[in-house]
């Protein structure tokens, strides 16, 4: 199994500039991936045999276009591996919040990979840290979360700056439901605002909303220490609901927390594509060169043109264990062609919401519409 | 194309949604027209109906191409489709199924201006509108807008149409030619005045609160996030009205599948995805068939047939959001079918099928645009139970299986919340009053009112307001009329001027008998669909024999008349009834008595007109009959004859028809008899009940039944003569749908009274043509039978014929007994009393004979029971 460039694009340098040749090795770590795919998933061969599509076609990135992506939806539905089960280092699971949850393997070849990938992330945006840092975390205890994928990630973006301390706001209680301890929170904040180390607040925007809130009841304000941090990912939904955008949330956060906006960064990550996303400074999702995102028209597949909505497609060569390589979402996206004013050079997207899931017209029936009856 | 226009009540305005402003404005003025609306004339309304469909199915009708033109790009569906579901309106406007549909689901009771009088409990019923009605509708099939109109408009409301965010072009369109029609009928605003189109955006919960807050009902069309919008906190005295969410499946057995074919029913499949692109509630999203191998061969055969209804009706564009979900679906079975027995058929190039074959007996719901799963079953309870668990949320299931299976599983689906279940290939149909939600939707948008009054017998309609008489007249007038008029053979008797009151009766041409044969004739052809109930004859003792159809409507309605009037005369369900009515040969008067009698819960004793005392006095006896319909003529000498053999034989109550019944014979009754009830009604063959004596009634006066059948009294030239003077009679028929009478002459003559409390009663005098011209007299059958009466007659005939070259008038009377000295005297009786008699036998110009007969020996009409009164031998040959 000859990955060298699966691995080289992992750990390339500054990956949110793009150039040519970081474009030509990300063609050739597609090319090594689809064809290690194609010769043991039985799924992928015959998805690319069904559009007559041979993997190792791909010479340029414009040819990554052609892969035939995997439904995201038919991930949610049946494990698709390459390797056996065997090789499987680490098992996470989706947080299948419609009802199915994916199952995302990784060999440790594949871990090592998208780690890589966080890594160069990091160092490029300058969220690595080798100060001694407070972690407050609004989200799963990973003690207790077994492998919920979410809980997983939190806990792997302590790697970033030396834990000093570490609390995790939702635990599990005597019954074994998931609770969230917002005034253990809110203790443990007052006594990080004490110390001189910088915090970093990680977590759902839905927890961290309430959490604003309850500040914001009880007339609390804190002063994070310079070099303090703040990473959300998640849903928004239920921030969303309470029609909060995304940029009043922050400046809530900003003013609570007394973190400047410009390190409040939201994460996007999708548990079968597993490779990172996050917000530069001016709060713009940059499509890193290990990272593909294509536009496509529903019907036809075909790429739609920068600026208008398409069905995401996410691009990703890392993982050998599960053909993620090609993953159609079930997401709307749409590709900016303007370079963004931070100055990284990779262009950014945005995600639209949740495709299919519109509003139906008539009487006929919905999914959603259904309670069923015993 | 104008987006963003509003109709409101009688005008157009510009602007896109409306605004919480606007919305109160709206309430008030459909309060304002609540009374307009229900003085609504529905005989204007289905002209104006009438008129619309026939526009919308011209295909040179410029809105109709300019629809075709505009509709695909709002609407998704291709221009085939959208030709298709405007030539729908052709039969959506309908009137004559819409009329059935009132009936059907109104149960027949009247709206507004009438009422369903219900004897047996002093019971009137009718119908009024809530109000104002606010329609949601939904965007999926842009007819819904139209249907909901038609069904506001029907129920007489306020027609408050939200349009769908996503199909604000075509309603107005509609309303537009809507207007059109109005002006060109001349009858502007009808319709229009009490009808706003409007539209405002889902997220506007100010407007939304406006209208829960002020309107009387909520007709919601959509899913459930539309239907909760509206229905949480509505005020408890709201009512709503909800159309959706609702899914419907095929279900193909085995048996289906031997008797009716693979092919067949892969054709009706397709058919039904292919109609408005499964956007229907009632296109089945999923498909459920017996057997693995069965399912796998539909999911081959399928495409074929898409493809064939593809060029027929092709797929319309896609919403980018559908396209998402069908793709989603389309990428796990691409997965799925490599690693199971499932498998994935679809329209490469495109979306415009989906066929797949899934395994697990789900009902997930599809996201339409001819997307299906075909799914085998083993055991029939699974997919019960499956359908079980989504009970009111299964619209229609179109079943493909044997006869026999059908109506047995059809029991099963319905008992499992299955609303409508039907053929595969017939979901997409069906009649203008199928429900949609389990029940009937017109009385959704309708109060029923009781009104209940409990002091006598007397029918409820001649305790009513004159006014309120006269308004139940006049709005039967007008149905009347109005069903006379979609029959092209009665052009020539109405009148081009419309006919909204009795008053306007006199613009209608007298018919006679000639004109209804005509109608009968010509008519009978195109009445193809009789529609159940009975064609009679009359008994010919008043000439050529008439034929009458009443069908089956027409006969429940006859029925509910003429119970009434039954039990006004005195009869109740505990009498024990013999029914002597002449029967056999069409001859209807048995068949509507029993009928009655039966309605009206007596015990009815089917004797007709055929028989002997012995047997009458044995039933009398062991079944303790207490009463008697029949001819005076025929069942007189019967009871007469039982008196004579069982001294202690009495009968309480008689009713007659067919003939009148002198004093004599009333005499008798109550003194030989004991009868307290003795009560004529009078009808024809053609009309049924016209009058009928209660006890309150006396000679030949009877009370008339003006709301079932409206009488005028006229003079030669058809005009009406004054209360109190005699004249010619004129039927016409309030609730008679085949064949409807107006103005018909029935040949008899009477004199209009009224009561005291306002009630029009008739003197009843007869035939008409009771005259004959003899001796250089006309004499009257009447002037002859009084002073025989008197001399005891019981029955009498009178015979012109030529006698030793003169003519001579025979009278044949049946006396208890005949001899010769009767005979003599009954001469000299008449020469002393008929005018003129005794001068035009002294100058020979005439003879008069009288022969005498034993009670109910002379000659019969054998179906009729009837002895023909007066005949006229001088011109046989």
């Amino acid at each position: 199994m000859n990955l060298s460039a699966a691995s080289a694009i992992s750990e390339i340098e500054s990956p949110l500039d793009w150039s040519p040749k970081k474009d030509q090795l990300m063609a050739e770590a597609c090319r090594e991936m689809a064809v290690f795919h194609y010769a043991n998933c039985n799924d992928v061969r015959l998805l690319y045999d069904k559009y007559s599509f041979d993997p190792n076609s791909i010479h340029k990135i414009e040819d990554i276009d052609r892969i035939p992506p995997i439904g995201v939806s038919a991930m949610k539905y049946y494990l698709l591996t390459s390797m056996p089960e065997s090789k499987a280092v680490l098992k996470l699971t989706s947080s299948g919040t419609r009802g199915q949850k994916t199952h995302i393997w990784f060999d440790q070849g594949s871990l090592d990979r998208v780690q890589r990938m966080l890594d160069v992330y990091f160092e490029q945006e300058k969220m690595s840290s080798t100060q001694l840092t407070n972690y407050l975390v609004f989200n799963y205890d990973p003690d207790e979360a077994g492998d919920l994928g979410i809980a997983y990630t939190e806990k792997n973006q302590l790697r970033f700056a030396p834990v000093a301390e570490e609390f995790y706001a939702v635990k599990k209680d005597e019954s074994g439901q998931w609770r969230f301890l917002k005034e253990r929170a809110f203790s443990v904040l007052e006594s990080y605002s004490k110390d001189s180390k910088p915090i970093r607040i990680l977590g759902m925007p839905a927890f961290l909303y309430e959490f604003v809130e309850y500040c914001r009841s009880v007339g609390k304000r804190f002063s994070a220490p310079p070099g303090s941090l703040m990473i959300t990912g998640g849903g928004w939904k239920a921030a969303e609901d309470k029609k909060v955008s995304r940029s009043e949330f922050r400046k809530a956060c900003s003013e609570i927390f007394g973190i400047p906006e410009d390190w409040i960064r939201d994460a996007y990550g999708m548990a079968e594509h597993s490779a990172p996303y996050f917000e530069c400074r001016n709060h713009k999702f940059h499509i890193a060169a290990f990272n593909r995102l294509i536009a496509r028209d529903p019907v036809t597949l075909a790429r739609v043109p920068d600026d208008h909505m398409g069905l995401l497609e996410l691009v990703t060569p890392f993982n050998a264990m599960m053909p993620t390589l090609a993953i159609l979402s079930t997401d709307w996206v749409v590709i900016h062609s303007e370079p963004c004013s931070c100055g990284w050079k990779s262009p950014t997207f945005e995600l639209l919401g949740r495709a299919g899931i519109s509003k139906h017209k008539g009487c006929a029936i919905h999914a959603d519409d259904i309670v069923k009856r015993g | 194309m104008t987006k963003g226009r509003r109709f409101l009540f009688d005008r157009w305005e510009t602007g896109g949604p409306i605004t919480k402003e606007l919305a109160r404005e709206i309430n008030i003025e459909a309060a304002r027209n609540r009374e307009l609306a229900r003085d609504m004339h529905l005989d204007l309304v289905f002209k104006v109906f009438d008129s619309l469909r026939h526009k919308w199915h011209d295909h040179n009708y410029p809105r109709r191409k300019k629809m075709i033109e505009a509709l695909p790009a709002y609407t998704g569906f291709s221009k085939e489709m959208i030709a298709l579901g405007l030539d729908a309106i052709y039969s959506l406007f309908e009137p004559g199924p819409l009329r059935e549909k009132l009936q059907n689901e109104l149960r027949g009771i009247p709206l507004v201006n009438d009422y369903e009088f219900r004897a047996g409990s002093h019971t009137a019923l009718k119908w009024q509108p809530i109000g104002s009605v606010f329609h949601v509708l939904s965007g999926n099939v842009f007819l819904v807008g139209p249907s909901s109109l038609i069904e506001g408009v029907l129920t007489r409301n306020v027609s408050l149409l939200k349009m769908s965010s996503q199909e604000t072009v075509f309603l107005p369109e509609f309303v537009e030619s809507l207007l059109e029609s109005e002006v060109e009928l001349g009858l502007k605003g009808v319709i229009s005045k009490s009808l706003a189109v409007f539209e405002f955006g889902s997220h506007q919960i100010d407007v939304i609160e406006e209208f829960k807050k002020h309107v009387d009902g909520i007709v919601i069309w959509g899913g459930e996030s539309a239907v909760q919008a509206y229905r949480n906190e509505l005020p408890a005295r709201t009512r709503a009205i909800v159309f959706g969410p609702k899914l419907s499946v095929g279900l193909v057995l085995k048996s289906g599948i031997e008797s009716l074919g693979i092919d067949d029913c892969a054709d009706q499949l397709a058919s039904e995805l292919a109609i408005w692109d499964q956007n229907a509630c009632t296109a089945p999203q999923i498909c459920f068939v017996e057997g693995y191998d069965a399912a796998e061969k539909l999911v081959h055969t399928l495409p074929k047939f898409l493809e064939k209804w593809q060029e027929k009706i092709p797929a319309g564009g896609l919403d980018s959001n559908q396209a998402a979900e069908i793709r989603k679906l389309r990428s796990i079975f691409e997965i799925a079918k490599g690693r199971t027995n499932k498998q994935l058929l679809e329209s490469r190039e495109n979306f415009d099928w989906t066929v797949m074959l899934d395994t697990e007996i789900e009902i997930d719901p599809s996201p339409l645009h001819r997307t299906i799963k075909i799914i085998p079953f083993g055991k029939l309870d699974d997919v019960l139970s499956k359908i079980g668990q989504l009970r009111a949320y299964i619209q229609s299931v179109g079943l493909w299986a044997s006869k026999p299976q059908f109506f047995d599983l059809a029991n099963y689906l319905g008992q499992r919340g299955v609303l409508r279940i039907v053929n595969l290939g017939e979901m997409s149909g069906g009649g203008v009053d199928d429900p949609h939600d389990g029940a009937y939707d017109l009385p959704q948008l309708l109060n029923l009112v009781v009104h209940r009054v409990n002091h006598s017998n007397e029918r409820i309609f001649n305790s009513l307001p004159i006014v309120e008489k006269k308004n139940i007249i006049d709005s039967r007038l007008r149905d009347m009329i109005a069903i006379a008029r979609t029959k092209s053979v009665y052009k020539d008797v109405l009148p081009s001027r419309p006919v909204h009151t009795t008053e306007d009766l006199k613009y209608c041409k007298v018919m006679t008998r000639a004109d209804l044969d005509y109608v009968f004739s010509h008519q009978i052809t195109e009445e193809s669909k009789m529609a159940g109930g009975f064609v009679t004859r009359s008994g010919g003792s008043t000439g050529v024999p008439k034929f009458s159809y009443f069908n089956k409507q027409d006969w429940e309605q006859m029925l509910e008349s003429a119970v009434e009037v039954f039990r006004s005369c005195g009869f109740a369900s505990e009498d024990r009834v013999a029914n002597c009515m002449g029967a056999g040969d069409l001859y209807g008067g048995f068949i509507s008595f029993s009928h009655v009698f039966y309605r009206l819960g007596a015990t009815t004793f089917p004797f007709a007109n055929i028989v002997t005392a012995e047997s009458f006095i044995d039933l009398w006896k062991g079944f303790h009959l207490n009463g008697i319909v029949g001819v005076p003529v025929s069942f007189m000498p019967l009871l007469r004859e039982c008196k004579n053999k069982v001294p202690s034989f009495h009968l309480e109550k008689i009713m007659y028809a067919g003939q009148p019944m002198n004093d004599l014979d009333k005499t008798w009754l109550k003194d030989a008899l004991g009868a307290k009830v003795i009560c004529s009604v009078i009808g024809t063959t053609e009309a049924n009940h016209i009058a009928y004596q209660d006890e309150s009634c006396s000679g030949l006066i009877h009370r008339l039944i003006d709301d079932y059948n409206y009488l005028e009294v006229v003079d030669q030239n058809g005009r009406e003569v004054p209360v109190g003077s005699i004249g010619s009679i004129l039927v016409t028929t309030l609730r008679k749908s085949t064949f409807p009478l107006i103005r018909y002459a029935i040949g008899d003559q009477g004199r209009l009274l009224i009561d005291q409390d306002g009630n029009r009663m008739i003197e009843y005098l007869g035939r008409a043509d009771d005259i004959m011209a003899i001796g250089y007299m006309n004499i009257q059958f009447g002037d002859f039978e009084r002073p025989l009466v008197e001399l005891g007659a019981s029955a009498v005939q009178i015979v012109g014929r030529f006698e030793s070259g003169l003519e001579q008038i025979l009278v044949h009377v049946e006396v208890i007994d005949p001899n010769s000295q009767f005979e003599e005297r009954a001469r000299q009786s008449l020469i002393e009393n008929v005018n003129e008699l005794a001068h035009s036998i002294k100058s020979k110009k005439v003879e008069v004979k009288v022969v005498s007969h034993s009670i109910g020996t002379l000659p019969r009409n054998p179906r009729t029971g009837k002895l023909k009164t007066m005949i006229d031998e001088r011109f046989k040959t």
